[in-house]
């Protein structure tokens, strides 16, 4: 069952170019999508369309069979939540606590309810230390971590991370990426939008975008197959499989791949 | 000369009355010329807050700072010549692109010095050495600094810190929201201005892989203190990174797996795919 559908949509954010071009494509419930490109090839845009930030000038969204608009946007953001790159951007509580609790506040959660879930999801991005800390004072990768518990507490059906891990170091980064795992695998939809191969080849899925269009879409093993795909858009192979392409042994190329699909 | 910390401390009050030590107990040296340092450790493990002490935007609680032969203690002191030495250790926050604020790139780079009372004409001279310095044209010097990429804002704001000829340029995570290919060329980019002018560079990252392949010393934080002061190869080679919970390069990472996978003798201690695959090349024809 497709729990997105984008048909056709354009968006520009000045006359002289499109930022997405006639962009299609369908997610299906449960999926882990991870989207690549290089800056300025619109994913940030086409993820602001997903949760109703940015109306496309033509061409339609279906989040769950149901139309995107001005109507239902406020609904419909109950079911995507979305976290940004840059946390400063994201802040309105006074303490850590009031922050993760803003988004639940909005959904009408019960009290009781909601301080379980904040003392739950603070613990689960390891900032349960902070909650009465005021977000102003803490590190770069600390306030990513308080924004991403904020949302993960609402619940909702999908979740976009618009490079909400470029900022953690890699032990937080691990952490969080087996968390989503999990979350994944008790039905949440992901979509991962990244510039990190090796975030990207845990999804199901890859979509890579150029210049506001799809340049590829499928499976990942398909995708990691294409380094032509890679070289022509200025991303990077995982290390692994850039030395596989680089030596001629079997064997050894077999190796590097596996080892891949244990990362 | 150079910036020396002598058991520097600092302690953050915080909302609830506890209070925390950001770094703590921290001695290092680090010269004025020739040096090129990666800093690393986890969110939250003092990096800002000790680059923000290396030109005094903030003071120890305990300890002290001796930068460009002024003395940094506790309090604010009279006698120290804070522009002076903020001009010797220029910093480059986190996503610099948001403090650009003037209408054109030249107006933006030349705000700097024309605050240090450099001469009109000079500043101006001045940010156009800045901006071939960071790999852009002259053209760019009239352009609108918000209608530019995320890539070359960046660039700008790093001008306009190199316009005030800083000996030493300190970076708290310049590569965060670039893509790979533009992370790999502001790095060159960042070596090459190192090997040009000699200037120190110190730069905060978590990429292992770039720590691996551009840096000569690399500074560990944990908790606030120092674990490790030393070259990346000897970090990756001691048992510091497990300590850590850090991660290894991915080439040394694939190259580990392959070892302990096959039983062969390979030298895993590789920093580019290129020479991964020597190395693998070289043990397959011995086999």
């Amino acid at each position: 069952m497709s729990i997105i559908d984008v048909e056709q949509i354009s968006f520009a954010y000045s006359e002289e170019k499109r930022t997405l071009n006639q962009v299609s494509f369908t997610i299906e419930k449960g999926e882990w999508i991870a989207i690549l490109g290089h800056n300025g090839s619109g994913k940030s845009t086409l993820a602001k369309t997903l949760v109703g930030l940015l109306e496309p000038q033509s061409g339609e969204i279906r989040i769950d069979s149901i139309k995107l608009s001005e109507e239902t946007a406020f609904d419909l953001r109950k079911k995507v939540g979305i976290v940004f790159q840059n946390p400063d951007n994201q802040f309105v509580g006074v303490t850590v606590r009031d922050d993760i609790a803003f988004g639940m506040e909005n959904l009408c959660i019960p009290r009781d309810e909601m301080l379980k879930r904040i003392e739950f999801y603070a613990q689960k991005v390891g900032m349960e230390q902070y909650l009465d800390k005021q977000p102003s004072n803490l590190s770069g990768g600390q306030k990513q971590r308080v924004a991403i518990a904020g949302i993960l507490a609402m619940r909702s059906d999908i979740l976009i991370f618009d490079e909400a891990t470029s900022m953690l170091d890699p032990y937080t980064r691990n952490d969080l990426i087996r968390y989503i795992q999990s979350l994944n695998q008790e039905g949440f939809t992901i979509i991962m939008i990244t510039h990190d191969v090796n975030e990207a080849i845990l999804a199901d899925k890859i979509m890579i975008m150029k210049q506001g269009e799809i340049a590829a879409f499928d499976n990942t093993h398909t995708i990691l197959e294409k380094k032509e795909l890679f070289d022509e858009n200025h991303l990077e192979l995982p290390v692994a499989l850039e030395i596989a392409s680089l030596i001629e042994d079997i064997k050894l190329k077999e190796i590097l791949w596996e080892f891949v699909s244990t990362m | 000369m150079g910036i020396r910390f002598y058991n520097v401390t600092h302690e953050y009050d915080s909302y609830s009355k506890k209070t925390y030590k950001a770094i703590q107990n921290i001695s290092l040296s680090i010269e004025s010329k020739d040096e090129f340092i990666a800093l690393v450790g986890h969110t939250g493990s003092g990096k800002s807050t000790l680059a923000k002490h290396m030109n005094a935007l903030m003071f120890p609680t305990e300890g002290y700072l001796n930068i460009f032969n002024e003395t940094i203690t506790k309090k604010r002191d009279k006698k120290v010549k804070y522009n002076n030495l903020r001009r010797q250790v220029g910093l480059v926050f986190q996503f610099p692109e948001y403090q650009l604020f003037e209408e054109t790139v030249e107006k933006d780079i030349m705000f700097g010095p024309l605050n240090y009372k450099v001469p009109f004409e000079e500043a101006k001279r001045l940010a156009k050495e800045a901006i071939q310095l960071v790999g852009l044209d002259d053209s760019y010097l009239k352009r609108n600094p918000f209608n530019l990429s995320g890539g070359e804002k960046k660039r700008v704001s790093i001008a306009g810190i190199l316009a005030m000829d800083p000996k030493i340029l300190v970076l708290d995570e310049p590569t965060s929201g670039l893509d790979p290919h533009g992370r790999q060329v502001l790095m060159e980019l960042f070596s090459d201005i190192h090997r040009k002018t000699g200037k120190s560079v110190i730069i905060i990252t978590h990429d292992m892989d770039l720590v691996y392949r551009y840096f000569k010393r690399v500074i560990v934080l944990k908790d606030g203190m120092l674990s490790f002061d030393g070259s990346p190869d000897d970090l990756f080679r001691s048992d510091i990174i497990e300590q850590n919970h850090l991660d290894l390069p991915n080439t040394v990472k694939a190259l580990k797996y392959i070892k302990d996978k096959q039983g062969i003798n390979l030298d895993i201690y590789q920093k580019t795919p290129e020479e991964a695959a020597i190395e693998l090349r070289r043990v397959m024809t011995h086999e």
